[in-house]
């Protein structure tokens, strides 16, 4: 009996080792890599960055400045400024989960010996948090992203003041230039990189333009400065060889999961829900602009371009009559501007305006003209030359300045910054809504759920700090 | 672990050890025969108490059996007949004259493991299905076929359609993420209910809210197989499952060939049946107005009733329809679908051996043209007795089935989708001179009335989904009693399947949006699972009073899934479906390897056949988490009628148990893993890998906790069963409370911290609530009785805790104006949505265009499982025939009725043709408080104000689901010819029908509807679901 006793016992520790034993191992995914290389996590933030600045965002900022037109459902609750708490978390998870998490990881994967990927990846990072704090005013950034931590604290980050994000900014362009001048990189972004296929002077050139425009955005807080900046980092970008052919685009292809986003709305997965707003469409009817063709297409039962006036939407006399978002912005495979050279024409003409009129009509002018080349393929005609774009210093005005700007700015979210800056062009609330045009986005659910630390701005009329 | 070895140890050192060693045994016969007929009785279990020693009486009704010589009792057991002890003595010989026992309280229940134990001795509740019960509900389903015939048991149906799936909760939610659904046992083998959804891992929606209805895999189940389902119905009763049983099991025993009582036998059993199946309910809708728009507005300030003719509008608010030109679109798309079942069953056996074989065939065609469902299986049973001492047994089920399911849901290709959509003055299907049907124009392409939605009729012959699924799963188990006190059982078991699914979206369809020129999808889910159990138990008496029994036990489980999808888009040649047509390809594969280990102890006392006492403990390891667990249980029952002497009080036992059982983690979620993500907005597909030829990787959005181990339900449980008169009334009745903390979920955090959600223990929620179940003989004479069953539940569920500062979050997406939220203090799954503006006395403000306003925060909209249930089964027998009838009540719970909101809108519902005129609004003014008196159109009215176009809000479309129906009635007779008893033992007919009537508030289909079905974790939408049926089934069985 014993003896059974202790052969059972015996046996039922073997087996129970034996468990132990059976459930060691397969801890670690299949299906998913620990760790990635530089390049897979370039291309990554570069998508994350095509999707953050031409996707909701960009639609969001156009509706507003009426560029297009909020039709129905969701846009046009946009387009009544009715928008809600949590309508905007999508494009906040872009901003950080996916793009900003991984500048980071790029930026540590790159470390010391591969300076070129770390420069970019700072510059994204740049163009990542420019959009959060253009958009929220303070967000989260010196404390934000370090969730992999596993602490508490990691989880709800502080907000930094969104003056220390402009100038937080500002030496993360400085630091990505010397990054970028550096020549001893063990691996060179090449393919991976959608935007410049590596090239480092490119991006140098987009760091100066980048610094540009967040130096041009302070004009409310202190003018001078803002415009002495902002010609100070132009005459960085032109001595960095900056040309016509250094624009930083978003790329896009023929496939449906790389379709411009424009596209994908407009054209295959929300028809209707966005068409050309009146009050661009007017603009550019008004001197019969040869990039009219280009930026929409004709409506159903009309041969002329017409927009729908902001918030008449529903009026059934506008309907399909109204021209969609055209060729040149919404194709498969369009490329949508980012920050580009005819941006750095208008900054240059915006800064010297107030010193140099002379100097602030030829850039203004240079704008114009190379706008419509890229565009159209060709130079505009002499007649429209000469009604639109031969300005002197005499006849240049900062309206002209903004309103052209804001014509060969469609489709980007720098139009709704400049809106706010200067309040040109001059718009007029949609009809129905029952507030004014909102001066921020709306506050983010998520946030006001989960991080007790944030800073929660639940008001779309209170502008954020340098709009004040 | 350590501990518990000592622990089991020092159990058996100091029970066995102390045992006297086996002196001589003696050998006592006897003959054992009934009271009633005075027939002998053969296959009497003969067991001698507190040893595993038994034999069975032989064709003489007489046993034989070596007694070790320190036993005395000896006892009896057979079914239907008293358990009785006898006290040896000096005899050698005992006779026995067993008394009938009409009062069943030795009934034997399967409980976990596939342990045996009498009814009398559980702590805990637990309910018997028979398999008559369920194959006699007409389902194929074996888990629609357990609906409303259990208290506790919440099942919910998807859809009507052919192979569809239907979901089962038992004491409702305890878990936020995972799986929610009980262990599904056969023959003490965990099978797999998997709902496989078919999905691409850059699609970057939530595909349960479109494609296709998949089934669950406990539609693989021959439910003519099934002998009984043991419903196990909380943690105490399933507590040996550890980690797997926090949601209960089901415990499904096949049927053997072995009939008690006779000692060998053959049977041939033929059945046959034909079912007719119809559509039982659909959306009302109007024929009066056509295509347009315009129409119901105001101007000024006179009703226009009808619109302008507007081809290029997917709205009916167009002018009045012709009456030679309007079409009940559904009346025409619907057929009577069918289902032909025919099966063979073997059955032999002698003493020894027995061997049971069926073969059975299934085919359907559905209410919908083009679907169809078959299912061939095959199952053996097989039994054979070596020797006294050992025993070998399998049980072996092969599985083919599959068919051809169709789109539903928020899908352009969706059935219900474009049919109830289309105007009245549209035919989907209208054959002229120029086209051969109504589906495609003279020229090939498809025909509709609406550039962005599929034509059903196109849809349902170029859309298919073909699901094509082999299936093996069974046991082998061998028994041996090698000491008189030790009984050992080796259970290997395996479950192994290979789905292989095609789905065609041909040139020319409009789903999928971003595959314009059609699309081909092929998708393989491979699931191996192996089981193995070994147990050993031990007996012992302590003194005349006391038995005990001890189980010891150690599982091995080891699961691969395999899930390989392959996508061919842009294709060229039409009607050719083979990858290489398509000149864009994706692929996307995984597999997951989850193995489990779990070391039980099972510890039975009885004393006096008067009080049972149960303690059990089981530790599991699995390779998900990085810790050991540990739940333990116990259970009291006391037979108080014992002591009340009460000729009218049978039987009465109260019954206390309390446990933990615990829910494991998904494999790999220890660390953090990089991800190929795709990027969406919500609005449109978005961008994804690869891009322009390149891949790309970035850190994954989801944290996992290095610490995660399974999450625990604690549950406490008090009941009375109790039996009058005879056992003629019987009714239990329990009480439970289960609370489960620590539970894994996907904890949001803040973005900002560069991660969106936290795989984590957090968490808690209870369920309360009781299950009552009763059944009575209200009449019995010789030739006819009435039988009353009738069973009644209510769970009340609670969110009690998400995690700090997480007041409520989204278990799985769902609609943008409409989600099932996890909110802390209100029940798991509440439907959470825009909420329209009111004041204090809960009255709408109304603003000056005369509609409510939008309230800017979104809200409970309100719970979707039903405040109770029960189940009223009344049977009348008269001579040979057998009059059945279920009533299934269901109070209470809501859905978002998404489809009546969007019909409104479009102006299809046949209450929103009442359009010549205007509405007010019942409310208050925003602007002052009084009365509203502002006049809105019909158009606003309904596409707003009840439908969801506009500012709408989606508490528009919240409704109450409540019904009552006739689940099921069925009249069957047994006819016996005495001239050819010989050839043909007995023929069964009978009629069964479904669902023939059904009583709800309910606007549209049949409310028993599940967009996300049984795959999805939420419930209550119904966003253009496919729609339920009603059935007539008429069957023939034929016992050879």
């Amino acid at each position: 009996m014993k003896k059974i006793v202790i052969i059972i016992g015996f046996l039922i520790l073997t087996i129970a080792q034996g468990c132990k034993k059976f459930t060691e191992g397969d801890k670690i995914s299949p299906n998913s890599p620990s760790q990635v290389t530089a390049p897979l996590l370039l291309s990554d933030c570069e998508v994350a960055l095509f999707a953050a600045y031409g996707g909701n965002l960009s639609r969001y900022c156009s509706i507003l400045t009426q560029q297009s037109s909020g039709f129905t459902d969701q846009s046009f609750i946009v387009e009544q400024y009715k928008m809600v708490e949590g309508d905007a978390d999508g494009d906040w998870q872009t901003l950080y989960t996916a793009g900003l998490i991984n500048t980071k990881k790029l930026i540590e994967k790159a470390g010391s010996a591969n300076p070129h990927y770390a420069g970019i990846a700072k510059i994204l990072e740049v163009i990542f948090i420019g959009a959060a704090t253009d958009l929220w005013g303070d967000v989260p950034y010196s404390n934000a992203l370090k969730g992999e931590d596993g602490t508490e604290a990691s989880r709800k980050p502080f907000y930094d003041k969104q003056e220390d994000v402009l100038n937080s900014m500002q030496a993360k362009l400085t630091e990505a230039i010397a990054d970028l001048n550096n020549p001893k990189n063990i691996i060179l972004p090449a393919t991976d990189d959608f935007i410049f296929g590596g090239d480092e002077k490119k991006w140098i050139r987009t760091a100066y333009m980048l610094k540009a425009r967040y130096a041009l955005r302070l004009t409310k807080k202190n003018s001078a400065d803002a415009y002495t900046n902002t010609l100070k980092y132009l005459a960085d970008a032109y001595a960095a060889g900056l040309s016509d052919a250094d624009d930083c685009n978003l790329i896009f292809g023929v496939n449906a999961n790389e379709y411009n986003q424009w596209y994908a709305f407009t054209k295959v997965d929300r028809e209707g829900y966005i068409r050309m707003g009146a009050k661009l469409v007017n603009m550019m009817n008004a001197i019969s602009d040869p990039r009219l063709p280009e930026y929409c297409e004709l409506g159903t039962d009309t041969i002329a371009y017409i927009g729908g006036p902001a918030g008449e939407a529903e009026i059934i006399t506008y309907g399909d009559k109204v021209s969609v978002i055209g060729k040149y912005y919404a194709s498969p495979d369009s490329k949508m501007p980012l920050i580009t050279f005819v941006e750095a024409k208008f900054m240059e003409a915006e800064a010297k305006f107030g010193t140099d009129k002379a100097g602030s009509a030829t850039a203004y002018n240079a704008a114009i003209i190379s706008h419509i080349l890229k565009v159209t393929g060709k130079s505009p005609d002499a007649a429209y030359v000469t009604a639109n774009c031969s300005e002197t210093a005499g006849t240049i005005t900062l309206e002209k300045i903004m309103n052209q700007k804001y014509i060969a700015m469609f489709t980007q979210l720098e139009v709704y910054s400049d809106w706010r800056r200067t309040g040109l062009p001059t718009l007029t609330k949609a009809t129905g809504a029952t507030t004014d045009i909102p001066r921020r986005m709306v506050n983010i659910l998520e946030e006001r759920q989960y991080n007790v630390n944030a800073t929660i701005i639940q008001d779309i009329m209170v502008p954020v700090w340098w709009d004040k | 672990m350590r501990q518990l070895y000592n622990l089991l140890l020092g159990f058996l050192l100091i029970g066995w050890i102390a045992s006297p060693s086996i002196a001589q045994d003696r050998t006592i016969s006897g003959k054992v025969t009934s009271a009633k007929d005075n027939e002998i009785l053969i296959g009497v279990t003969v067991m001698v108490k507190g040893t595993t020693i038994a034999t069975a009486t032989d064709f003489n009704g007489m046993y034989f059996l070596k007694v070790p010589v320190n036993k005395d009792v000896l006892v009896f057991t057979f079914v239907g007949m008293k358990k009785t002890e006898l006290t040896i003595g000096t005899s050698t010989a005992l006779d026995l004259v067993m008394q009938e026992d009409g009062k069943g309280l030795d009934e034997v229940v399967v409980t976990a493991i596939a342990l045996e134990k009498t009814s009398k001795s559980l702590g805990y509740t637990t309910q018997t299905v028979t398999g008559k019960e369920v194959s006699g509900s007409g389902e194929q389903n074996v888990i629609q076929g357990l609906s409303s015939k259990a208290a506790g048991v919440y099942v919910q149906g998807s859809s009507g359609t052919p192979g569809s799936s239907s979901k089962i909760l038992l004491r409702g939610n305890t878990t936020f993420e995972g799986s929610n659904q009980p262990l599904i046992v056969i023959d003490g083998l965990p099978i797999s209910n998997e709902t496989d959804n078919t999905s691409a891992s850059d699609f970057p929606f939530n595909q349960n809210l479109q494609g296709v209805q998949n089934g669950n895999r406990g539609l693989d189940i021959n439910p003519d197989d099934i002998e009984s389902i043991t419903v196990l119905k909380g943690p105490a009763a399933a507590a040996l499952y550890g980690s797997q049983a926090a949601s209960g099991a089901i415990i499904i025993t096949t049927k053997k060939a072995r009939i008690k009582g006779k000692s060998k036998g053959f049977g041939v059993i033929f059945s046959s049946s034909i079912e007719f199946q119809k559509v039982n309910k659909l959306p009302d809708l109007q024929t009066k107005y056509g295509q347009g728009t315009g129409g119901g507005t105001i101007s000024n300030g006179v009703p226009v009733e009808q619109g302008k003719a507007n081809p290029a509008s997917p709205n009916s608010w167009g002018p009045l329809t012709k009456p030679d030109s309007a079409w009940d679109n559904m009346e025409e798309f619907f057929k009577t679908g069918h289902i032909y079942n025919n099966s063979i069953v073997l059955n032999a056996f002698n003493d020894k051996s027995s061997l049971r074989v069926s073969l059975a065939n299934l085919k359907q065609d559905g209410t919908i043209p083009n679907t169809d469902y078959t299912r061939n299986t095959v199952t053996i049973n097989a039994d054979h007795r070596i020797s006294d001492k050992f025993t070998f047994g399998t049980q072996l089920s092969y599985v083919n089935s599959g068919g051809t399911l169709v789109q539903n849901g928020s899908n352009l290709a969706g059935v219900m989708l474009g049919l109830t959509r289309t105007p009245a003055d549209f035919r989907l299907d209208d054959p002229n001179s120029a086209r051969s049907n109504g589906w495609t124009n003279g020229d090939g392409t498809q025909r509709s009335w609406f550039p962005l939605y599929d034509n059903p009729q196109w849809s349902v012959r170029n859309n298919p989904f073909t699901t094509d699924l082999n299936r093996i799963f069974g046991n082998v188990n061998f028994k041996a009693s090698p000491f008189s006190f030790m009984d050992l059982t080796y259970r290997l078991g395996t479950d192994v399947y290979t789905d292989k699914r095609y789905s065609i979206f041909a040139i020319g369809s409009n789903q999928p949006a971003s595959a314009p020129n059609g699309e081909i999808n092929q998708n393989i889910i491979t699931y191996n699972y192996v089981y193995q159990d070994i147990l050993a138990t031990f007996k012992k008496s302590f003194g005349k009073d006391i038995d005990a029994s001890l189980l010891l036990g150690s599982n091995l489980q080891y699961t691969k899934t395999e899930d390989q999808y392959l996508r061919g888009r842009d294709l060229a040649v039409p009607d050719y479906f083979n990858l290489s047509n398509a000149a864009n390809l994706y692929a996307n594969n995984s597999y997951s390897i989850l193995k489990k280990s779990g070391f039980f102890a099972d510890l039975n006392v009885n004393y006096k056949e008067i009080l049972f006492l149960n303690v059990t403990g089981r530790q599991d390891r699995w390779s998900s988490f990085n810790k050991t667990i540990t739940y333990p249980s116990t259970s009291l029952a006391f037979v108080f009628s014992d002591f009340l002497k009460l000729d009218w009080f049978t039987f009465g036992k109260a019954r206390i148990a309390y446990a933990q059982a615990g829910k494991g983690p998904s494999p790999y979620r220890t660390q953090n893993y990089y991800a190929k993500p795709f990027f969406s907005d919500g609005f449109t597909d978005g961008l994804g890998f690869p891009y322009l030829s390149q891949n790309g990787f970035g850190i994954s959005t989801t944290l996992n906790d290095p610490n995660i181990k399974p999450e625990t339900t604690s549950s406490a449980e008090f009941g009375l069963d109790l039996r009058f008169f005879e056992s003629r009334l019987k009714i239990d009745f329990s009480y439970y409370n289960q609370q489960s903390k620590n539970i894994i979920l996907n904890l949001p955090v803040a973005s900002s911290s560069g991660f969106r959600s936290l795989y984590t223990n957090s968490g808690s929620m209870e369920n309360k609530g009781i299950e009552i179940f009763a059944t009575g003989t209200a009449i019995k004479r010789k030739d006819f009785t009435w039988d009353i069953g009738v069973n009644y539940s209510r769970n009340r569920n609670k969110v009690l805790s998400l995690g700090n500062g997480v007041d409520e979050l989204a278990p799985e997406e769902a609609f943008s104006s409409a989600q099932a939220f996890a909110i802390v203090g209100s029940p798991y799954g509440a439907i959470y949505g825009t909420k329209w503006k009111r004041n204090n006395e809960d009255q709408l403000l109304i603003g000056s265009n005369g509609l409510p306003q939008l309230e800017a925060s979104k809200g409970n909209l309100g719970n979707p499982y039903p405040d109770w249930m029960m189940g009223l089964r009344n049977t009348f027998t008269f001579k040979g025939i057998r009059l059945t009838g279920l009533l299934d009540i269901r109070q209470g719970g809501v859905a978002w009725n998404g489809t009546y909101a969007r019909l409104n809108r479009l102006g299809r519902t046949e209450e929103s043709s009442d359009r010549n005129r205007t509405y007010i609004i019942e409310g208050v003014k925003a602007s002052d408080g009084t009365q509203n008196n502002i006049p809105v159109s019909a158009n606003a009215y309904w596409a707003t104000y009840q439908g969801d176009g506009g500012s709408y809000a989606a508490e528009n479309a919240i409704q109450d689901v409540s019904w009552v129906r006739l689940r099921e009635l069925g009249l069957s007779y047994t006819l016996k010819i005495k001239s050819i008893e010989k050839y043909i033992k007995s023929i069964d007919l009978a009629f069964v029908g479904k669902n023939l009537w059904l009583s709800t508030d309910y606007k549209g289909v049949d409310p028993e509807t599940s967009l996300t079905g049984a795959g999805s974790n939420i419930g209550g939408f119904d966003y253009f679901n496919n729609p339920g049926i009603k059935s007539f089934i008429f069957s023939l069985k034929a016992n050879f």
